[in-house]
């Protein structure tokens, strides 16, 4: 049994050794790239799901200021995103990691200490800066550590670590939260060690910023490949934010009871499915090039919406969960590699800033209104929303492909030596 | 077993002269009399039809889509030319939508169907016709029938001018797939033309940095250069140069070509 696991194990490394077999980036600044943004990114996301619990450990909140906290951090997120990508430019990169992990690491923990409407708010907004004002930074390190044909997959292992380290902390927040009274301090510490792994990334390595031409946000809107790939992305959010109203109408049928093991199991899976088809894209993105998953996730999502609108049923529920998932996988790795293919080592902030994290606050934005307001839209718009979605496609295959065409024909004639190899090897044995 | 060679001429970029020295080393060892077969895998820019000024009824192509056999693409040219030994050419179609049928096959499917019938034919020619020597012309870059084509071949023969953009190029061509293709045990060589210094005004010319060039290209790609052949505007420009080898003995292209089969015989 022993012998066949550590067979497997060793299968399993092999492949995945395939995969970074022509990985020019080494082994520490790999780790040190992923970790840095992994970290803040899982922080993100288990902050604002669990923001009621954090906020309510020893005071008695009402849901109105809960909500009100939960819309100051995203907006100071969003406001330190932008001069987050604007400063990085013009500053010291280490002090501003630094600076920008302390103060997330004191904004979380003194959730613990100290609580109330007023304290909640202005923890808000700090919460909120110490995502923006250095996450465009990281991510921006993409450009410097890692060459466009391997950019998919540093940024796919981003992605897998910082959803594992979600689902992980789901795990512990909901065995907390059922069996401990103190399920919100419990979160907290989760929240403050997911903070601690980004300095695991700046004790490997001293980060350097590449300094390029600085760029105007004129220059960058302006660029037609941008807003060519930006348009499906940003259709993508919207939509994958509007369909919460649609889950709020079925929360509100009458038999909304049946649909309980599809909230559930599927929410779950939801999760679970970007950590694999994280990994997947980036592997497709690097070798067939940016547009490819990218048409793979649109597709994906609109089938999904598709089948919600057309055959409302938990099934379809659970279906629309599960694909969605993936195509948040495939989307998002590819939305964290282009914006390092089109600034060309320049404002690459500025780009991440656009590209990939407004985008994502959006989406965030409209579900947490659609959570807020409970208002509920019938389903036939996740139908409506599905057409978007394929038409959304359009853009995209009109842009330009980002992974150079030489690394895609480079790979393409190195698998192809690899076949014709063995073939005339096979011949000469037969001969 | 299969006797004799197989050789591919392969260069980073076009003009380097590898038809042009194909044809006329396939010539000379004709001459010598031996039995070769020359074949133009440059399937994307066929050029072998218009040097021999030939139409087959049946090209390279026919045999690749399985339409036809080897006997059936090779022109017998010995008696023409009046060569001791044997010259057997297969022509690649310079028609249009051939070349496009090429261009567009990328499919394994199709492309290892295509070399399981060359490998065939490349057996057939060894063992039946006898042949000495197979050489293959290619297509310059890496594009799937040169790969195809060197993938066959024994010895591979990397045809480069003396400048930086042909050197880097080369350079960078043997990182990205020679060390593959020579896995399985063939060699690659690199041969240098159209080196300048022939032309009497060559006062710009220093073969002092032409040598330290082929020290430090030697030392970076690992490799041999096997003939370094200087150039000649009567061969290189003539509108319609054909096997000055076998055609002016005297030339000293011609002994340069002969300095090249001899190397090739002991390689």
């Amino acid at each position: 049994m022993q012998a066949l696991t550590s067979k497997a194990v060793r299968r399993v490394y092999m492949k995945f050794g395939v995969l970074t077999a022509d990985f020019r980036i080494s082994r520490r600044n790999f780790v040190a790239v992923t970790l840095l943004s992994s970290g803040t990114l899982a922080w993100f996301f288990v902050v604002f799901a669990y923001f009621e619990d954090i906020f309510t450990l020893s005071v008695k909140v009402d849901m109105f200021w809960i909500n009100i906290g939960k819309a100051v951090f995203v907006t100071s997120a969003v406001l330190s995103v932008i001069i987050g990508s604007m400063i990085a430019e013009k500053t010291n990169v280490r002090k501003l990691l630094w600076s920008w992990i302390a103060l997330g690491l004191l904004a979380t923990a003194s959730l613990a200490v100290f609580q109330g409407i007023y304290f909640s708010l202005l923890d808000s907004v700090l919460l909120g800066v110490s995502f923006g004002l250095g996450f465009p930074c990281c991510l921006g390190f993409l450009s410097h550590y890692a060459v466009a044909e391997e950019r998919g997959r540093v940024a796919g292992a981003i992605f897998f670590e910082a959803f594992a380290f979600v689902v992980l902390a789901f795990l512990v927040a909901e065995q907390s939260l059922i069996s401990s009274g103190i399920a919100g301090v419990i979160i907290i510490m989760l929240c403050v060690g997911l903070r601690s792994i980004s300095i695991l990334a700046l004790v490997l390595i001293p980060f350097q910023r590449e300094q390029g031409k600085e760029r105007s946000w004129g220059s960058i809107f302006g660029n037609r490949n941008l807003v060519l790939y930006l348009i499906p992305w940003i259709m993508f959010n919207i939509a994958s934010g509007l369909v919460s109203f649609v889950q709020n109408w079925i929360y509100q049928q009458p038999n909304s009871a049946d649909y309980d093991w599809a909230f559930t199991i599927g929410n779950a899976i939801h999760f679970l499915m970007p950590v694999i088809f994280a990994l997947i894209s980036g592997v497709v993105a690097d070798r067939f090039g940016r547009k490819q998953p990218i048409v793979f996730g649109m597709i994906m999502l609109g089938i999904s919406f598709a089948l919600l609108g057309s055959f409302t049923s938990p099934l379809s529920l659970f279906l629309y969960l599960t694909i969605s998932g993936a195509a948040w996988g495939f989307l998002i790795v590819v939305y964290a590699t282009v914006p390092s293919d089109l600034a060309y080592g320049g404002s690459q902030e500025k780009f991440y800033a656009l590209c990939t994290i407004l985008p994502l606050i959006v989406n965030l934005s409209i579900t947490g209104i659609a959570n807020f307001s409970g208002a509920s839209m019938a389903v036939t718009l996740s139908s409506i929303l599905s057409i978007i979605i394929f038409v959304s496609i359009i853009p995209v295959l009109r842009a330009t492909e980002t992974l150079p065409e030489s690394t895609i024909r480079e790979k393409e004639a190195r698998e192809h030596v690899k076949k014709v190899e063995k073939l005339v090897e096979e011949s000469r044995k037969k001969a | 077993m299969t006797l004799g060679k197989t050789i591919a001429f392969h260069s980073y970029k076009g003009g380097t002269g590898k038809t042009t020295l194909i044809s006329n080393l396939a010539a000379l060892y004709a001459k010598n009399g031996k039995t070769v077969c020359l074949l133009d895998f440059d399937l994307y820019a066929p050029s072998l039809s218009a040097y021999f000024r030939k139409s087959p009824s049946c090209y390279l192509n026919d045999l690749l889509r399985g339409e036809a056999s080897i006997s059936d693409i090779l022109v017998d040219v010995t008696s023409e030319l009046g060569l001791n030994g044997k010259l057997l050419v297969g022509f690649s179609s310079p028609r249009k939508e051939d070349i496009n049928e090429i261009e567009i096959k990328h499919e394994l499917k199709w492309q290892l169907a295509a070399m399981r019938r060359v490998l065939a034919a490349k057996n057939q020619l060894f063992e039946d016709s006898k042949i000495d020597y197979l050489l293959l012309d290619t297509s310059p870059g890496i594009r799937y029938w040169s790969i195809n084509a060197l993938a066959i071949a024994d010895g591979l023969f990397l045809v480069m001018k003396i400048s930086d953009m042909d050197i880097e190029g080369t350079k960078r061509m043997i990182k990205d797939i020679y060390d593959s293709l020579t896995r399985f045990g063939s060699r690659y060589y690199l041969i240098l033309n159209k080196v300048p210094g022939a032309s009497p005004n060559s006062e710009y010319f220093s073969e002092k940095e032409a040598v330290a060039a082929v020290v430090d290209l030697e030392r970076d790609t690992g490799s041999r250069v096997v003939t370094s052949i200087p150039c000649f505007c009567d061969v290189s420009f003539n509108r319609h140069e054909f096997l000055s080898a076998v055609k002016q003995p005297e030339h000293l292209f011609s002994k340069k070509l002969i300095g090249l089969s001899e190397a090739i015989k002991d390689l």
